[in-house]
């Protein structure tokens, strides 16, 4: 059987009087498109610093692509930054074959995967510019051949769409897409969740130190209600109901958020009692933002 | 430690720091500078001089006391240049470069010298038993300091000291009274009671205290340029957060030894190249390849490159693991600034040195790690033949010891700096998250 790419298994990590990580556990499978999710201070970068040995954990286990984390091929890993994380005063392919050698590749072969990689993301007018002069979407693009350009087994990207153009967005999807193909696992760290839908096949939800969701997309969304509906009315306005929470207009559609603790039947029940004429009521699905949010809430009670 | 990770990383740093304009200028213009303001015209007033003792000069004597002998003296063989301006077979007595030949009177002594046709005219009154007054005239435009007039005034001393004394006492007497200095030794003696020969005295004397400053001024400012090469490398690395993508490669260890290697020849070639520079400026200052017989330290001189190294490691590592608490370049280079203070305090208390190298502050500079490197260089420099064996590889050792110690505490300190952001948690936690202490 093959070893997840990466597993969490039980892990706790303190700053001093700080819990960062409270038993979290999770698993990447190999070949996935995985997303790390979660607010500011939730945990991610922890979990991303202990999955490249930078941090050691408290308690619990980590392991790399079938090995304790210590013992892990780190050539075989790679990791984008959320800032952008290259020397500013050197040429942008010194710097794409500086990182490739950091990686096992010989001097020779780390030159021509550097200019390889700078053709593939459309940047190889820029080779020999120092990476200050380069725009800031540009410097993404490179920033995200950086992480590539050693073709490693597990790429752990934290927000790789940073600053760039819808185009450019679809282009570094492309490439993730690929890597999937390839059978190369790639994690994302994003807050773009429309993004996370289209192209993670499983993600984490961390919320205060703990994994509070995990699963597929459709399996999360399966488990939780997003205790909205679409409702559409033949005339006439929506009337005063219990369990309505917030009602926003989406065209010719009504969104309606209601009390959880008001099932869609019962719902659906309390407007025709109140006269409302229904021409259209269908629960809504969750978007991951909304299931975001709720996660947030509910690990914040 | 995986090697070829780590002269990846020596060789891009070595590389970024040889390549940049500020490096460059202090590397090369720091000797330049050095060679302009003291070299230079060092080396102008060192050809001036040559030139004038290369220059032969003639001058009419007027014997009228009759104690100069110049027939009697006349040179066999005088050089071409004073040989040609006289009339053949003019009996002239040449010294160094000074001919001087005989002339009946002092009006046709001027006329000779307004003519051009000797440098100079010395007069030997007939009273000068009595009265003394022997009269030199030369033309205005020469300088009563020029080689030529002193040498002439010691050749026509030294005559009349020979003419004096002629017939009237032994030969070999005349000739000590001439020259009663004749193979003058200096000697001192140590507390002990021990005598020795003192072979450098005046400007060699001057350049015994002149090396050993400089050389320890020149280990000093490589030592503190290099770590603030370090410092400012990874304090920018954290700035702008390049640190943790080669964090995500390489082991902190194999990082802070990349650098401090990379960094470290960048910091030698440094030395290198200022140490030649003083070397020849030096040189040029003191007429040192001809005139003056200055004694090199060349133990000092040897082991210089030895202690920049090991002492660079010692305080690199140091300064890498400080200058990694920072959260910028600037805080980073606050951080580290104890460390160049304590480097500095041999040369603060330098003429501690100089008087006495083996007194009991320079002995205690010698052994603590933290001033050894330059405490030794300049107990060397000053005394060489004072610094025992066992004492040289005693501090050495001691030094080597707590590099390792250093390393293997600031790899650890590093670590937990590199990743550190936002507030200043203390020492404590740092320390305990180094796993230094519990």
């Amino acid at each position: 059987m093959t070893e997840p790419a990466l597993r969490y298994r039980r892990v706790d990590k303190r700053f001093g009087e700080r819990v960062a990580l409270d038993d979290v556990s999770f698993e990447v499978g190999r070949g996935e498109v995985f997303g790390l999710l979660g607010p500011n201070g939730a945990g991610k970068t922890t979990l991303i610093r202990l999955a490249l040995d930078i941090l050691r954990p408290d308690g619990g286990e980590v392991e790399v692509l079938g090995r304790p984390v210590k013992r892990a091929d780190h050539d075989r890993i790679a990791y984008l930054p959320e800032e952008r994380g290259l020397y500013r005063d050197e040429r942008v392919i010194d710097v794409l074959a500086y990182l490739a050698r950091l990686k096992g590749a010989s001097r020779a072969d780390a030159k021509a995967r550097a200019a390889a990689w700078l053709e593939r993301v459309g940047l190889a007018e820029v080779a020999r510019r120092k990476v200050e002069q380069l725009s800031k979407g540009m410097g993404q693009k490179v920033q995200v051949a950086a992480a590539l350009v050693s073709n490693p087994e597990l790429a752990i990207l934290d927000e790789p769409f940073s600053g760039l153009d819808p185009i450019h967005v679809e282009q570094v999807i492309g490439l993730i897409e690929e890597r999937r193909a390839a059978g190369r696992t790639t994690i994302l760290s994003t807050h773009l969740m429309n993004r996370v839908e289209d192209v993670c096949d499983r993600v984490v939800f961390m919320s205060q130190g703990r994994a509070v969701l995990e699963g597929t997309l459709d399996a999360i969304r399966a488990a939780r209600a997003a205790h909205e509906v679409w409702l559409e009315l033949d005339g006439g306005a929506l009337p005063e109901v219990d369990g309505v929470v917030e009602a926003t207009a989406e065209g010719d559609s009504l969104r309606v958020r209601h009390d959880p603790e008001v099932s869609p039947a019962e719902l659906l029940a309390r407007l025709m009692r109140a006269g409302a004429r229904v021409r259209r009521f269908e629960p809504a699905r969750a978007s991951v933002e909304q299931i975001f949010k709720d996660a947030v809430r509910e690990a914040a009670r | 430690m995986r090697l070829a990770k780590v002269s990846t990383i020596a060789g891009f740093e070595l590389r970024r720091a040889v390549t940049r304009p500020a490096y460059l200028a202090l590397t090369f213009g720091f000797p330049l500078f050095f060679a302009l303001i003291g070299g230079l015209p060092a080396y102008l007033q060192r050809e001036s001089l040559s030139a004038q003792l290369e220059r032969a000069a003639l001058y009419a004597a007027v014997d009228e006391a009759g104690l100069l002998y110049l027939d009697a003296r006349a040179s066999a063989a005088p050089p071409p240049e004073l040989a040609d301006r006289l009339p053949p077979g003019t009996p002239v007595v040449v010294h160094d470069t000074v001919g001087l030949f005989g002339v009946e009177s002092e009006a046709r002594a001027r006329a000779l010298l307004r003519e051009g046709r000797v440098d100079g005219v010395v007069v030997v009154p007939r009273d000068l038993v009595a009265h003394g007054g022997v009269r030199m005239i030369v033309t205005a435009q020469i300088s009563p300091l020029d080689v030529s007039v002193a040498t002439a005034r010691a050749h026509v001393g030294s005559l009349l000291v020979q003419g004096l004394l002629h017939e009237r006492v032994q030969p070999e007497l005349a000739e000590r009274v001439r020259r009663p200095l004749e193979g003058l030794q200096h000697y001192e003696m140590d507390e002990a009671g021990q005598v020795r020969a003192v072979e450098d005295v005046g400007l060699s004397a001057l350049a015994r205290l002149l090396i050993p400053i400089t050389l320890s001024m020149l280990l000093l400012m490589a030592l503190m340029t290099t770590g603030g090469y370090l410092v400012q490398a990874i304090g920018s690395e954290k700035e702008n957060r390049v640190i943790e993508v080669l964090l995500a490669t390489v082991r902190p260890q194999e990082l802070l030894a990349g650098k401090l290697l990379g960094l470290g020849a960048a910091g030698m070639l440094q030395f290198s190249v200022w140490s030649g520079g003083f070397a020849l400026t030096l040189g040029a200052l003191l007429g040192v390849l001809e005139d003056v017989a200055v004694s090199v330290p060349w133990d000092a001189v040897v082991i210089a490159p030895l202690l920049f190294v090991i002492g660079y490691l010692f305080y690199g590592s140091l300064m890498l693991a400080t200058g990694s608490l920072g959260s910028s370049a600037a805080e980073s280079q606050k951080l580290t600034l104890m460390w160049g203070m304590l480097a500095l305090l041999p040369m603060l208390f330098a003429p501690m040195f100089l008087d006495d190298p083996h007194g009991l502050g320079p002995l205690v500079m010698h052994w603590v790690p933290f001033t050894a490197p330059l405490a030794i260089v300049l107990r060397m420099a000053q005394d060489p033949a004072g610094v025992e064996a066992w004492e040289l590889v005693g501090s050495v050792g001691v030094l080597l010891v707590c590099t390792w110690l250093s390393v293997r505490i600031g790899a650890r300190v590093f670590r937990v700096g590199v990743l550190l952001s936002g507030g200043w948690p203390g020492w404590r936690q740092v320390l305990r998250q180094a796993e230094i202490v519990d």
